[in-house]
């Protein structure tokens, strides 16, 4: 049954709030909520200043470039985060029921393009300027003279292939993959390109040279991913990805697979090494000369 | 529940005979029991799938711990893995998809429209069946040979399409997933059909577009979303399923080498899988989440005793995140391997949704300045909602970059962001419909102080839980790793993984006010009226709960707008859509869309 | 002369809203269009290089399948972008519900919704 107008003294369509006086601004509610509000947007900014848990210091040019953006993001979303949360937190206390009458207001158009163009302007104009920061990793050809290294992945280890004194990579053929007979690559042992490779499971490069990482994946979608330098790219079953980098601090850097690969997906890890040009060149030497 | 059900009118009025418990609650057309038999489906697919993140974050931290429902005592990485497929399986499409559009919208949508049922009773009923048996079938991958997938639910192949090879759990677990997800896509389908042509057809007179409640918009762009995406999932599914049991290549190249094997495929991209994958996996975030930000313009309009703010532009906001949530699947791929122009593109797509969300915010902030506040329990999720979507929606800024994604990708920032947006925002979305209509649905009020103490603890919990997995994110932790023994840097962050595991815990334990009040005033809760919260829309005009047709043969017309509330002429402090009044105050005239 | 005013006030209001339908396309459409104006405006210098990934991805993988996988983002969107706003079209056409149910066995029962209603 439809209910008509309970009270029968006021007009037809009346209804009088019978919400109890007791529900009214229901105590302590709103100030308890602004107050954790507040410290929500205290703790986080407080975090965040004090750099507790940063990344690590990066350690290329196009690192520091996204870095700077990164900071200009958070300087933005940290202004919207603080004003969002402490209106809300203003408004609960301000306009909680104290026996007023709520002020009929059905919208403001002015208001709406307001704020509706200001949010697609800041947003936009983050995304372009972010822009440049990718440019410069994506859309860069390597330069002239950059170190070509191969990294190969699989369940659950890292291979990376320098093509030695010839300069020339090897064939890869995957019916010679046989990692237990030392050619986990399966380079074709009819290539004479293929003898000099070098095979290593570290990442070793020089300081301040620009290098070309060639990614290729054997089984499944793995990943490399280097903190400092800002770097991450999926290693793609069926493609060869190249990404290009100029590590500028000598040291060692994690390399960890961040796509889920299987069961030891959270042991795949390697190791970055930028050296001086010297040790680069010793230890291809030595690689060169080793049986 | 003391009415018939509408397929017993059915056989009454052929039969003379009262239908059985069979017919009225379990094989039942009325979409009110369909509805609840959602409601209760995802609340037990919530019960498993928190059960099974309290053993995610357990082993984090105590990974050498013997735990009690684990095979062997102490968890594998694999079974960790098998942990995060199905939890993030079960919640994303047992939970999310399930509980606000499915539960929610089936109970509410004919009455909020002043409609006897659904377009299509019959297909509402099979579309319940199918997602139970979808449920079924995905639980039952944790009792196969091998276990449960520990592909993500993500299940990106080659991981995922060449069976036990790549690991364990992806022989006849992989399989049993793949089925129930097929499943799932159909009933939702079926849903979605419903949905749509009960919005269009069934309105009762005067119910004009814009004086739809914002709820019923909300579940019919959901529908929209719902209907296009999970027919591509449905369809990336078969593909998957094909590749593994047919010999097909649709994902997987050539010259795969698994375990010094090589692999007899050819001609297939990975990539594939991917494009398709989240051009699902993008509009399902906002299939979760559009049916709460409905409810909460509905519930705040209610409780600040005004108008929801700006009702045109809350409309468009949801008809553009909507659409726009088509358009944006690349952000999920950044590092993939896809085309960097394409990056930059999505990128700036990703980027511009943050405007219909940001006005949404706007509005209901503008909802509640100049209100009355009224702070009821739902009341408070409601607000517990826009905090946690603004929070959220913020992370997601960073994560639209893909120059600053290189660096968060598959880190816990992500995991950080989909959770306060998803797992945080959407649930608090369910909660506060949940209190809401509980009246409406059972007859009796949930109880209030109980409702407050769950929301206290939750909110703080929550936010505990998750803010410090931002800095997890920021410092390197990557998501999915078993455990920190890998990379030496990770073992720095365990503190942070310590606390919000503890958190986790004390969150968890806190859902059992909910629980408890739940079913406690199902039986022994305060009865309530037809209109406990004085609000104006159809469901409010008939009694709690409605009868067999709804509106017991009365079918409301509609007179009005959605929240006319505090009408500056009238002392009155509430207009119910279906009352018409001599005396119409200044500016509620409808204007119709 | 009520009829009539109402029919004319219901044209009216139709075409207001396949007004609005038609501009809400354009909007998209227009959007999608200063998205990739954006894009190419601001390309940097090298871009007129080309994309070294690009290339090398597609030497490995095949012109075609990057090709494929092109068309494969228009096969996508087109249709569902196109059936999202058919959707909501067809809601906006039918958005005054005072007309009577059409009759029919299944109809009849539905049809106590609208224009059996006691009020």
């Amino acid at each position: 049954m439809l209910l008509s107008s309970t009270n029968r003294t006021a007009p037809v369509g009346a209804q009088r709030s019978r919400i109890s006086n007791r529900a009214r601004g229901s105590g302590s509610s709103p100030l308890l909520l602004a107050i954790f509000l507040i410290l929500v947007v205290a703790a986080t900014t407080f975090i965040f200043v004090a750099r507790l848990y940063p990344a690590p210091p990066p350690i290329s040019r196009d690192a520091v470039l996204v870095d700077r953006q990164y900071n200009l993001t958070l300087y933005v979303t940290g202004v919207v985060f603080l004003l969002a949360q402490l209106s809300l937190a203003y408004v609960v206390v301000r306009f909680r029921d104290r026996g007023q009458k709520a002020r009929f207001v059905r919208g403001n158009v002015g208001l709406e393009i307001l704020w509706t163009s200001l949010t697609l302007f800041v947003f936009v104009a983050l995304g372009v300027l972010g822009r440049q920061a990718w440019a410069d990793v994506r859309f860069t050809p390597p330069a002239s003279g950059a170190i070509r290294v191969e990294g190969t992945t699989s369940q659950f280890v890292y291979a990376f292939r320098y093509p030695g004194k010839d300069g020339k990579f090897g064939r890869l053929d995957p019916r010679f993959v046989n990692a237990p007979a030392g050619n986990p690559l399966g380079i074709d042992p009819s290539d004479p390109a293929g003898r000099d490779d070098v095979v290593v499971s570290e990442l070793i490069v020089p300081a301040e040279r620009p290098v070309e990482l060639l990614l290729r994946s054997e089984d499944v979608v793995h990943n490399f991913f280097v903190r400092e330098l800002r770097l991450q790219q999926d290693a793609m079953p069926g493609l060869v990805i190249p990404v290009r980098f100029t590590a500028d601090h000598i040291g060692d850097y994690e390399i960890v697979c961040t796509q889920l690969c299987g069961l030891g997906h959270y042991k795949m890890h390697s190791l970055l090494r930028v050296v001086s040009q010297s040790e680069f060149e010793a230890f291809l030497n030595r690689q060169a000369t080793a049986p | 529940m003391s009415s018939n059900p509408s397929a017993s009118s059915a056989v009454e009025a052929r039969s003379g005979a009262r239908p059985g418990i069979f017919r009225r609650y379990v094989f039942s057309t009325d979409h009110k029991i369909i509805g609840l038999q959602y409601f209760f489906l995802s609340l037990a697919a919530v019960t498993i799938g928190v059960f099974l993140s309290l053993g995610m974050r357990f082993h984090l931290v105590w990974p050498a711990a013997r735990l009690p429902f684990v095979t062997g005592g102490i968890m594998t990485p694999e079974q960790y893995l098998a942990l995060v497929t199905m939890h993030g399986t079960i919640m994303v499409f047992f939970v999310l998809t399930t509980a606000p559009q499915s539960a929610f919208g089936n109970y509410l949508l004919p009455l909020q429209i002043g409609a006897r049922d659904m377009a299509f009773p019959r297909l509402n009923m099979l579309s319940f069946w199918l997602t139970l048996v979808a449920f079924l079938v995905t639980l039952s991958a944790f009792l196969v040979p091998g276990g449960a997938p520990i592909s993500g639910w993500t299940a990106y192949p080659p991981l995922s399409g060449m069976g036990e090879i790549t690991g364990p759990g992806e022989g006849a677990g992989q399989s049993l997933w793949i089925a129930g997800i097929l499943i799932f896509c159909v009933g939702s389908l079926l849903g979605s059909i419903n949905f749509i042509s009960t919005t269009i057809d069934l309105r009762a007179p005067g119910m004009t577009l814009t004086r739809l409640p914002l709820t019923v918009w909300a579940w019919f762009v959901t529908a929209i979303l719902s209907l296009l995406a999970f027919a591509v999932l449905f369809a990336g599914g078969i593909l998957l399923a094909l590749d593994r049991v047919a010999g097909t290549s649709f994902f997987l190249p050539a010259g795969l080498v698994v375990s010094g094997e090589l692999q007899m495929h050819g001609g297939g991209s990975p990539l594939l899988w991917q494009h398709l994958f989240w051009f699902f996996g993008h509009p399902e975030v906002y299939i979760a989440i559009l049916p709460g930000m409905g409810v909460v313009s509905h519930i705040l309009a209610n409780f600040s005793r005004k108008p929801v703010f700006g009702y045109r532009a809350m409309v468009l906001a949801l008809c553009a995140i909507g659409l726009l949530g088509f358009l944006v699947w690349g952000h999920h791929m950044f590092v993939s391997g896809m085309n960097p122009y394409s990056s930059l593109t999505f990128s700036i797509l990703t980027l511009s949704i943050g405007v219909p969300s940001a006005v949404k915010t706007f509005n209901w902030l503008g909802t509640l300045w100049g209100g009355k506040l009224q702070f009821q329990t739902p009341m408070l999720f409601a607000l517990g909602f826009i905090s946690f979507f603004v929070t959220g929606g913020l992370s997601g800024i960073f994560l639209a970059q893909p120059a600053l994604d290189t660096s968060l990708h598959a880190t816990y920032y992500v995991v950080a962001h989909f959770h306060i947006v998803m797992g945080v925002a959407a649930i608090f979305g369910i909660f506060a419909a949940t209190y809401y209509w509980f009246p409406k649905m059972f007859g009796r009020k949930m109880n209030k102080t109980l409702g407050q103490l769950h929301f206290w603890l939750t909110f703080a919990g929550v936010y505990a839980i998750f803010m410090p997995m931002h800095f997890v994110g920021i410092a390197g932790g990557i998501r999915r790793y078993a455990d920190a023994s890998g990379a030496s840097y990770l073992v720095s962050l365990q503190p942070l993984h310590v606390f919000m595991t503890i958190a986790a815990f004390i969150t968890a334990a806190a859902q059992l006010a909910f629980f408890y009040n739940f079913f406690w005033s199902l039986r022994q809760g305060e009865p309530a009226s037809a209109n406990p919260w004085d609000a104006t829309s159809l469901e409010w005009a008939t009694a709690s709960p409605p009868p067999s047709d709804n509106f017991a043969g009365q079918f409301p017309r509609v007179y009005r707008a959605p929240y006319e509330y505090s009408l500056p002429a009238a002392p009155q402090d509430f207009f119910p859509q279906h009352l018409p009044s001599e005396q119409d105050a200044p500016s509620s005239k409808g204007r119709s869309c | 002369m009520l009829a009539s005013t109402v029919a004319e006030s219901i044209v009216a209001r139709r075409q207001t809203a396949a007004k609005t339908v038609r501009i809400l396309s354009l909007g998209v459409a227009g959007f999608a269009v200063l998205c990739a104006l954006v894009v190419v405006l601001t390309a940097s210098r090298t871009a007129a290089q080309g994309c070294a990934q690009c290339y090398q991805s597609a030497a490995a993988s095949g012109v075609a399948g990057r090709a494929a996988l092109r068309h494969g983002i228009l096969i996508l969107l087109v249709p569902a972008i196109s059936l999202f706003l058919a959707i909501l079209s067809l809601l906006c056409r039918r958005r005054n519900p005072a007309r009577p149910a059409p009759v029919g066995k299944f109809s009849e029962r539905m049809a106590g919704a609208s224009s059996n209603s006691v009020r």
